[in-house]
């Protein structure tokens, strides 16, 4: 057993950073570029309901009033994850090394 | 920034609606309080196939890979004009009037219905622009 | 402004609407005088509607058949149909033959139309509600 020291620490962190990075689904670049891609299809969605609705090719109104108010938290999410990055960023640019 | 971020085809679409819409209320109180004139033809306001085409041949502009980016060729939608047609009565009997006040009272409740829904989803699309101008 | 051009139309035909409705309580009133100033019975009066046009600008653009109309009473006129005869030589106003020359107001049909009358009040106030509905839906834009 080795002596439980900073080094030894810092040595069980890293397989673990490593994997991460190679797992690549959860850096936080491919996180905030879905949420992107989200917030951009329901937005889309929502064009398209409302051009059906006031041309009158779609009958409910509560779908478009759905896909309207989904468009609306995903961008908000997209929004707060990007404020979430952004702190998290200067965080770690904080840390002194 | 020379683009305008209020100028998408979407937006244009509803503040087109929200005036024809309004325009469409004046005819339909115009039928409703000529219902026993005689002599006079419902008159009704026809814009949902011209901005059918005008939303159509706005979409096949050029595509935008984000729905802020706009695409320039919105210029159709703003120039659509609802058209007046008049509906007559030849049936030979009464006075000449085609009002059908029951008829006239769904339709005034369609286009509230329809005006109102608009304004809700301008609201909607403007909320959101708004909060992403805010950034919290 | 557009919003107040629709309530204008609406606001005619009310105004339309109640001449009407006293053209009528003043027939149903006066259903069996049988002098009048004139001399003869009463006669039944009766209201003309015709559109008008609302908007000065709309005159403007002499867009006329195009334009949302409102109503407007052109003319009571006065019916000169037949007079009922009725016998009753009693009566203070017989002829010499004994028939009395009655209104020609028939209660029946002043009914019917007082209920048209109050049904297309109704449907005009439904129309001012919706417009102004829809007035005060815009003012929550950006709300």
């Amino acid at each position: 057993m080795q002596d439980i020291s900073i080094a030894t620490h810092l040595q069980s962190l890293v397989p673990s950073l490593n994997q991460m990075q190679q797992d690549g689904e959860t850096g936080f670049g491919e996180m905030l570029t879905k949420a992107i891609d989200e917030a951009n299809t329901a937005q889309l969605k929502a064009d398209k309901a409302t051009t059906d609705l006031v041309t009158g090719r779609a009958d409910n109104i509560h779908e478009v009033m759905l896909s309207m108010e989904e468009a609306d938290i995903s961008m908000r999410m997209l929004v707060q994850m990007r404020n979430k990055v952004v702190d998290a960023y200067q965080e770690i640019i904080r840390m002194q090394v | 920034m020379s683009s305008n971020i209020f100028a998408d085809n979407t937006t244009l679409l509803l503040k087109k609606n929200l005036n024809l819409r309004l325009q469409n209320q004046q005819i339909i109180a115009g039928n409703v309080a000529n219902a026993q004139t005689p002599g006079y033809s419902a008159k009704r306001l026809e814009f949902q196939n011209a901005l059918r085409q005008a939303a159509d041949s706005s979409e096949h502009g050029m595509t935008v890979t984000n729905p802020r980016h706009i695409s320039p060729s919105g210029g159709s939608i703003e120039a659509v004009q609802g058209k007046v047609t008049e509906i007559k009565n030849d049936q030979g009997i009464g006075d000449g009037n085609s009002v059908e006040v029951d008829q006239e009272m769904l339709l005034m409740a369609q286009n509230q219905l329809m005006y109102e829904a608009s304004v809700q989803l301008l609201n909607k699309k403007m909320g959101i622009i708004k909060y992403v101008v805010q950034g919290n | 402004m557009d919003v107040f051009n629709s309530l204008n139309i609406s606001a005619s035909a009310l105004k339309a609407q109640r001449i009407r409705l006293d053209t009528i309580s003043a027939n149903m009133a006066n259903a069996e005088t049988t002098r009048t100033p004139e001399g003869g019975p009463y006669r039944r009066k009766m209201v003309v509607f015709e559109p008008q046009q609302m908007s000065f600008a709309d005159h403007m653009a002499s867009k006329q058949s195009t334009a949302a109309m409102g109503v407007r009473v052109s003319q009571i006129a006065v019916d000169y149909s037949e007079s009922k005869l009725v016998y009753d030589p009693s009566h203070p106003d017989a002829d010499d033959s004994g028939y009395v020359a009655m209104p020609n107001v028939d209660i029946l049909k002043e009914t019917t139309d007082m209920l048209m009358a109050t049904r297309a009040y109704e449907a005009n106030v439904t129309a001012i509600k919706s417009a102004k509905r829809m007035a005060l839906k815009a003012l929550e834009i950006g709300k």
